[in-house]
């Protein structure tokens, strides 16, 4: 009896105590995420996973390239008039419920990448023994960029004008993977937090990021050579479609220009940033990045893959070139053969400087069988060796942001003429002497316009300058920048949770 | 032939020199008697087996005669002729067995008789003056003979003797259960005990002590000691009916003193209620067994019904509001033999292998099954071998099924072409001349087939009188030690509609062996199905075919598509693309089928310990594996691809094939322990531990491209499905859980219940992997209270009871707390793949928790002349798994979470009546009645459910009201605007707004709440006469109350699509002119139709459940004559008609039935 009763406790004990054990039951179908962060290959396919969600149609493969977020800043005309609700959104109608529901699904793709890189800032550090070579460092670098990234997007769609910030609660910062509500933070705060993220993205990429020492060249070397790539790892190359550490740069020159219109100081940074992407060297002596030219235009890299900072890469980029700028496509502009062959297009591109505009030439097409729209071909695809990438941040930007941040107008016509060599622009004679801080600020508003056309900087431009009317009619509709165009709403969901 | 058919008003207990093998309910091994000890004159005597079902042992001599005397009287002659010899020309002659002890006969005295005698007078005569009593037993041939008691003095002689132990069992006379629980006391003497749950006892006791032991419920009986060895005391219970031990599937507890609310279903009663499949046969008996109506698939044999048990206890989830797939979740946990078994494989059991079913219902009956337990749980328990000599039994049934289409009423030809013509649909003044000409002469053409008298009945060209067949053989036999089983069961049931059969093939080989105190038992079921869909399709497809068209051209042929035919005719019928209208039957002639089967293993091994007394170990491992694959071919032909271009011609014809299989293994230790104290204090402590594994997965794809009908390979596809891709699910569960349980029982008085269970299950988050379950029970059986006992004599039995328990629903799909990861398939980034979190996940899910209140009361009276019962219940469901709405900024935009709180409150009354009870003409009339009532009620609901359910509500889609969830409101409210019946003059429908203003124009939002779809009162009630051995039940069914949407009326008379056959009331009943009062829109209104309250009807129905008519044969001379034991015959009808307040097709897409069966039962 008694050796029953204590054989009956051991087994029971034994058996209790491995239920946990038991108990824990991993799908087969899917993984869990205590299982990919066990190993190095699953942060990298968990970050992957993360780019390829920024290339949701809601965001910048869609919406925030070149979709919606043109059609706000009127680069579009409304080709079909049955598109109520592509109506209302060109008209800053944001109450339609489609339109809202657009603006609604880029909020929520915007953070969905949030939470993904979130999951893996929350298991990196714990799990940092099994990474082997700059792998921890790239992927929590990267990881950080992205986060930065998205948020600030966010900000600078549904936040507020950044000439009025104000300072009341705003957006949530969020850090964690959770489901418990995070409480917004206030402009400053946000702006802190994404600065942040970006510091510590630079510090972890400074001296690991293979794009520090190898060309672009190197890192993306064409498929059909013999010689062994630079680095013996896939996984470091291509770092022109990751936020490698020039991106990391380059955004934050591109935040602290935004937060220079409420405090001027920021230019500094922002400049100073700007130069630093400029100046990157790979171990040639040779910059890392250079202006698209009209040699890249001749030989079909409409995209000027040589200046992207960093890029999305978009394997099927040719078909949607296709489909949804083409002949069909909703994408277009409005437009009629008069004078020197377009109407508007001639207000943005004036007919005497455009000769040997590399944006210009050979870029804007009439449609064949409705040539009262005009096609737009930036994205199309060269037959061999395509550029499959949607830039994220080029260098003309840095150039353009040297430029408004110069004190001086030496300085300011020194970068921008830079910028206008490679171009093709025509500026001979500098700003205009009189009121040339006027004239700088016309030509670069024109200048984010044509270079980042259907790249969905210029909706942000218009916001974070306050545009209220164009410096001419570039468009087919009359365009007033508003406080309400500029401030889109957040969804409801959002404010009826934060009950602000 | 079964004793519980005959209430025997008095069956002593009957002493067996030898243990009797006996079997427990839930298929335990009997710990007691394994010692065989050898009596004195033990060799002399031979096994004999008297009867099936009756496992009584008794020492006779073998004899081989043949009866040819007439039965009842005796020719015998003779002086001083000893009773044994005497009994054995009784037995060559009339064939009654005796049933006795060879000590009683030692000292009997010869009998001196002469002549042909009648056999009772030959009876009293031989028991004239002798040690012994002799009883004459009819209905189950049998003499019983037991001694007279011995005075006590007798014992007197062994004054300082030390008092010995005796060990015995008491089991039940109809089933051999073991009764635990029931009082043993030694008469003079002060020694008393109790059984415990094997039904074991050791008292002290001398020889010549007489045993009183008695058990409430059942006949009192006694027992004179003779020697100190094993004894089996059978106890007849007191009310035939009466199962006395409540199988829990767990442990087993005496009826007398459970709190639980529980219903006990004998073999007796499945055969009586017998429905077209189990689950209606349970239906017919308890009518808290509830199947969810479907009106669609009818009597489709292959459709696994929605079973719940005391209602709906889940909410479904946001995606589920759509489609009502949340039905499913409310199924109960069923359990056979201890271990679990599926919806289906239940409906495919070999019915005529079922020993008893229990129902168990409230906290105690279902806490111990802990997380399973909230939906209730199903126990079944299967037969068990019988020892003895070899034994055969054949139960063989015939089944005739007829479509009931009593429901439907569509227009004949004439009338049909006259409702077109009224419609307008010959004549349109927008068409050309030319093309009203053509429509003109369309008419004319059909006009004339109509004179000509072609008026096709649709209905009957896809249905057919289905005969069933159902073949079972039973091979048992063995003795004490080693016992088997081997049981083959072939059930073919062939549906109404043609082609549509299910083929079920069972064999169990059933083994059992006993070594000293360990018991050995395994059980190995293997059963087979195969089912077929009809390839005739819906039936809802035949229905509505005009009757002026013909499915046969000239040369008697099946036509394509129907002729004549008119362009600018079939044009004005949407979707049609005015091609001529294809021939549904043309698709049944060719080699399509749809069918699928599975094979399913179930083995039990268990082991039984009783290292000593009141003491059992019982260690079980179960297994069940299911491989199942389904296929579904379509040809070339089949209309299905008539729209397929040219160049997609090599694609014509598919193939879906589907796989799966699962396995699943449950492992558990059964402790208990029961014992009396001081003859007052009986108590019972079980204890269980167990771990189970369910792992399933499945895999289907299709493929594509077979040009010729004859090629139905598979392998022969030209491709895959074009952009398809191979689907499939996995889900693995685990459980382990430890139960405990306590019941004790003050003198029969007063008795209570505690049990306890954790559960651990891999479904549960993993911050709470550990779910307590509990149930406090306690009763009062105030018959023993000596003031009713005194003064209330007609009261035989009176118990109240009352329970609370929590158990809980763990049917949720298995990985829903995980965070989990997907691949992208889809997409790509340069050359690298990526992964992203697919779920939140919630570590803190929790299992759904079910709180049971239940009161009960239940009562004999008039020495069983009225049983009653009636419970009282609540229960509230909370924890209920919701989907929370999460900000988008968390980066997911739900989650699921434990919310939302359902209650429950009902009561259900039994009553049985006798209303003849005439044992001496074997006569037997009784009624039995019963009802239930249930009413639910949502108390709270998640944000993003109430968010998604006001979306819903404002949803204009579709004529069926959609399920709306709301606090505060039942589950099964109808949502519909309020309607004000149809204008006279106008024909249109009036509605009446929210805030009670009329109009024509209906809005969504006007919707209120109109009905509850589901009855207020649910019940059955039966009769059962028994003369003889003919014995007739009739049960009916019935509702009452609560409303029902008359889809009928919607999508067959009102929107009804009047290119094709509709119900009669379109064209008698609709609004046609000015003035017409009339409950239906005008004839030519073809506006969408939205929910209105004008379709919401009172529903009563009354529904003829079965009629049974059973014959026992027993005539044992004859049934001698033709080498058979005994034999049943009997005759069923199922679901002889169904009568309703509301019109409505029943059966649209697989017509309801009516059933007649004949069975026969033979035992060899």
């Amino acid at each position: 009896m008694k050796k029953l009763i204590s054989t009956t406790i051991l087994l029971g004990a034994l058996a209790f105590s491995s239920c946990n054990k038991y108990l824990d039951v991993t799908p087969q179908a899917q993984t869990t995420k205590d299982q990919i962060f066990s190993t190095e290959k699953g942060f990298r396919d968990a970050l992957t996973g993360a780019y390829i969600q920024m290339k949701s149609n809601n965001t910048y493969g869609g919406s925030l390239m070149w979709g919606n977020i043109e059609f706000m800043a009127r680069n579009w005309d409304v080709v079909s008039a049955n598109s109520l609700a592509l109506n209302s959104l060109v008209n800053a109608n944001y109450t339609d419920a489609t339109v809202r529901s657009w603006l609604d699904n880029t909020y929520a793709d915007l953070y969905k990448v949030v939470a993904s890189v979130n999951s893996i800032l929350e298991r990196i550090d714990a799990q940092k023994g099994i990474f082997t070579g700059n792998n921890y460092s790239l992927i929590k670098g990267e990881a950080l960029a992205l986060r930065a990234f998205n948020h600030f997007d966010v900000l600078r769609m549904y936040g507020p004008m950044p000439d009025n910030p104000g300072q009341g609660p705003l957006l949530p910062y969020v850090t964690e993977v959770t489901h418990e509500i995070i409480t917004p933070v206030g402009y400053n705060e946000f702006a802190q937090k994404i600065l942040a993220d970006l510091d510590a993205a630079e510090a972890l990429l400074k001296d690991t990021d293979p794009v520090r020492t190898y060309s672009l060249a190197e890192l993306n070397p064409p498929t059909n050579i013999n010689t062994p790539p630079v680095v013996a790892d896939n996984f470091y190359m291509y770092r022109q479609i990751r936020l490698n550490y020039y991106a990391v740069l380059a955004l934050k020159a591109r935040v602290y220009m935004y937060l220079s219109t409420t405090e001027p100081a920021n230019k500094i940074n922002a400049a100073k940033y700007a130069q630093m992407v400029i100046d990157a060297r790979d171990h040639f002596g040779a910059p890392t990045f250079r202006l698209g030219k009209e040699s890249d235009r001749v030989s079909g890299d409409y995209l000027m893959s040589s200046e992207h900072i960093a890029a999305l890469s978009v394997y099927n980029l040719d078909a949607i070139a296709n489909g949804t700028f083409g002949e069909l496509g909703s994408l277009a502009r409005s437009d009629f053969n008069v004078q020197d062959g377009f109407y508007f297009l001639n207000n943005l591109f004036p007919v005497a400087e455009r000769t040997s505009d590399v944006r210009w030439k050979e870029m804007w097409v009439y449609r064949a069988n409705n040539p009262s729209y005009v096609i737009y071909r930036k994205f199309n695809q060269r037959a061999s060796s395509p550029v499959l990438q949607v830039p994220l941040l080029r260098l003309s930007e840095m150039y353009l942001i040297l430029t408004e941040c110069a004190t001086g107008k030496e300085d300011a016509e020194a970068a921008y003429g830079a910028y206008c060599n490679e171009k093709g622009i025509p500026f001979p004679t500098g700003f205009n002497t009189s009121g040339w801080e006027a004239d700088r600020r016309n030509k670069i508003i024109r200048e984010y316009v044509r270079e980042l056309y259907a790249e969905g900087q210029t909706f942000f431009t218009y916001k974070r300058l306050n545009v209220t009317t164009l410096p001419a009619s570039w468009t087919a509709a009359y365009y007033t920048g508003t406080v309400a165009r500029y401030v889109v709403p957040k969804p409801d969901r959002e404010i009826n949770y934060h009950n602000n | 032939m079964d004793f519980t058919a005959y209430p025997k008003p008095y069956l002593k207990a009957m002493p067996v020199q030898e243990a009797a093998a006996r079997g427990l309910s839930t298929k335990s091994l009997p710990m007691d008697g394994l010692k065989v000890k050898t009596g004195r004159h033990s060799w002399t005597a031979t096994i004999f087996l008297a009867m099936k079902l009756t496992f009584m042992l008794l020492f006779v001599a073998l004899l081989h005669v043949r009866a040819s005397v007439e039965a009842q009287t005796v020719s015998v002659s003779g002086n001083n002729l000893s009773v044994k010899a005497l009994l054995q020309t009784i037995r060559q002659q009339t064939g009654y067995v005796a049933f006795y002890n060879q000590d009683m006969l030692t000292n009997a005295k010869t009998v001196s008789v002469k002549g042909n005698i009648a056999l009772p007078e030959l009876i009293s005569i031989m028991s004239k003056d002798q040690p012994f009593y002799m009883e004459l037993k009819e209905n189950t041939k049998t003499i019983v003979i037991t001694p007279k008691v011995v005075p006590v003095e007798f014992t007197m002689e062994y004054v300082n003797a030390v008092p010995a132990k005796i060990t015995g069992h008491v089991a039940d006379s109809v089933c051999s259960c073991p009764l635990p629980g029931a009082t043993i006391r030694v008469k003079g003497k002060t020694a008393t005990t109790s059984t415990d749950a094997q039904g074991n006892f050791t008292i002290e006791a001398e020889t010549g002590d007489v045993l009183l032991i008695s058990f409430v419920g059942y006949r009192p009986a006694t027992y004179t000691v003779r020697r100190d060895k094993s004894i089996t005391i059978i106890m007849a219970s007191a009310v035939s009916s009466i199962n006395n031990v409540v199988v829990t599937g767990i442990f087993n507890k005496a009826k007398e003193s459970y709190t639980g609310a529980a219903k006990t279903i004998t073999a007796k009663e499945i055969q009586n209620f017998q429905g077209r499949n189990i689950f209606v046969t349970i239906g017919n008996i308890d009518p808290s067994f509830y199947i969810v109506p479907n009106n669609s698939f009818g009597s489709d044999p292959n459709h696994l019904p929605d079973i719940q048990m005391r209602g709906n206890r889940n909410l479904p989830n946001i995606d589920q509001l759509q489609d009502n797939t949340s039905a499913l979740i409310n199924t109960p946990l069923i359990i056979m033999d201890g271990f679990p078994i599926t919806l289906q494989r239940m409906m495919d059991l070999n019915t005529n292998e079922i020993a008893s079913i229990t129902l168990l219902k409230d906290g105690p009956a279902t806490a111990i099954y802990g997380s399973r337990g909230a939906n209730g749980v199903i126990v079944i328990t299967t037969k068990e071998p019988v020892p003895g000599k070899l034994r055969l039994t054949y139960r063989g049934g015939l089944s005739l099924s007829a479509p009931d289409l009593s429901s439907y009423h569509l227009l004949n030809a004439r009338d049909k072409l006259e409702l077109e013509r009224l419609s307008g649909f010959y004549y349109n003044s927008t068409k050309s001349p030319e093309q009203n000409i053509g429509l003109q002469q369309y008419y004319n053409q059909i006009k004339a087939l109509v004179e000509s008298g072609v008026n096709t009945d649709w209905m009957s060209k896809p249905l057919r009188n289905g005969v069933d067949q159902q073949h079972s053989l039973r091979l048992e036999g063995g003795d004490a030690a080693f016992r088997y089983a081997l049981i083959g069961d072939v059930h073919k049931i062939n549906g109404v509609m043609k082609g549509s059969d299910r083929r079920t093939i069972n064999g169990t080989a059933d083994l059992s062996y006993r070594l000293k105190t360990l018991n050995f038992r395994n059980s190995l079921t293997v059963g087979s199905v195969n089912a077929n869909e009809s390839p005739w399709g819906a039936f809802g497809d035949y229905v509505k075919l005009n009757p002026y068209w013909s499915p046969y051209d000239s040369a008697g042929n099946i036509v394509r598509t129907f002729t004549p035919f008119n362009y600018d005719y079939w044009v004005q019928k949407n979707g049609t693309g005015g091609k001529p209208y294809p021939n549904p039957m043309y698709d049944a002639t060719l080699n399509t089928f749809n069918r699928s089967q599975y094979l399913n293993i179930i083995n039990n091994f268990q082991v039984d310990w009783s290292p000593f007394k009141h003491f059992t170990v019982r260690g079980a491992f179960g297994i069940n594996a299911t491989n199942l694959n389904s296929d579904i071919f379509k040809p070339a032909e089949h209309s299905t691809f008539a729209g397929y271009s040219d160049a997609d011609i090599l694609r014509k014809g598919t193939y879906d094939y589907g796989t799966g299989k699962s396995f699943s293994y449950t492992s558990n230790l059964n402790l208990q322990y029961s014992n009396l104290f001081r003859g007052l204090h009986y108590l019972s402590i079980g204890a269980q531990m167990e771990a189970a594994e369910d792992k399933s997965n499945n895999y289907s794809f299709s493929a594509e491209g077979f040009p010729d009908a004859s090629i139905d390979f598979l392998g022969m596809a030209l491709q895959y499905q074009q952009n398809g891709r191979p689907g499939g699910t996995e889900a693995t569960t685990r459980r382990v859980s430890a139960v405990g349980n306590v019941s004790y029982s003050y003198d029969d008085r007063y008795f209570a219940d505690v049990s306890y269970r954790l559960d651990g299950a891999s479904q549960f988050g993993t911050n709470s992997r550990f779910a307590p379950f509990y149930s406090l029970g306690a009763g009062w059986n105030l018959h023993h209270i000596n003031f009713i006992h005194d003064n209330l004599p007609f009261v035989n039995r009176l118990k109240l009871r009352g329970s609370y328990g929590v158990t809980g629903n763990q049917a949720f799909s298995a990985y829903q707390p995980l965070a989990t990861y997907g691949y992208i398939i889809n997409d790509h980034y340069k050359n690298w793949l990526g992964a992203t979190q697919t779920s939140l996940g919630n570590p803190n899910l929790q299992w759904q928790k079910n709180q049971k209140y239940n009161a009960g009361v239940e009562a004999d009276l008039f020495r069983g002349r009225i049983t009653m019962q009636a419970d009282l219940y609540k229960e509230k469901t909370s924890n209920l798994l919701s989907s929370l709405e999460l900000p988008y900024s968390n980066g997911f935009t739900s989650y699921i979470e434990n919310i939302g709180q359902l209650e429950q409150t009902g009561w259900q009354a039994s009553a049985t009546v006798m209303l003849i009870q005439d044992d001496a003409r074997r006569l037997n009339w009784s009624v039995t009645g019963n009802i239930t009532h249930n009413t639910d009620r949502i108390v709270q609901l998640s944000q993003a459910m109430k968010a998604a359910n006001e979306k819903l509500a404002l949803l204009t889609d579709g004529s069926t009201p959609n399920k709306i969830i709301r606090e505060g409101a039942s589950q099964n409210t109808i949502y519909a605007v309020r309607s004000m019946g149809i204008d006279p003059s106008t024909g249109r429908e009036l509605f009446k707004t929210r805030n009670g203003e009329v109009t024509y124009s209906w809005n969504a939002a006007d919707r209120v709440a109109v009905g509850l779809n589901q009855p207020t009162y649910r019940g059955n009630f039966s009769t059962l006469v028994r003369y003889q051995g003919l014995s007739f039940n009739a049960s009916f069914g019935y509702r009452l109350g609560g409303q029902i949407y008359n889809q009928t009326l919607v999508d067959r008379v009102e929107s009804a699509d009047k290119f094709f056959n509709v119900d009669a009331r379109v064209f008698t009943d609709r609004w046609k002119q000015p003035g017409d009062r009339s409950f239906f829109r005008g004839i030519n209104d073809y506006s969408a139709i939205f929910p209105s309250s004008r379709f919401v009807q009172n529903e009563s129905t009354l529904t003829c459940q079965n009629i049974n008519i059973t014959y026992n044969v027993l005539n044992r001379a004859w049934l001698q004559h033709a080498g058979l034991q005994a034999l049943t015959l009997s005759a069923n009808t199922g679901e002889l008609f169904y009568l309703s307040t509301v019109k409505q097709e029943r059966g649209l897409d697989y017509p309801f039935t009516r059933q007649v069966s004949f069975n026969v039962f033979a035992t060899f």
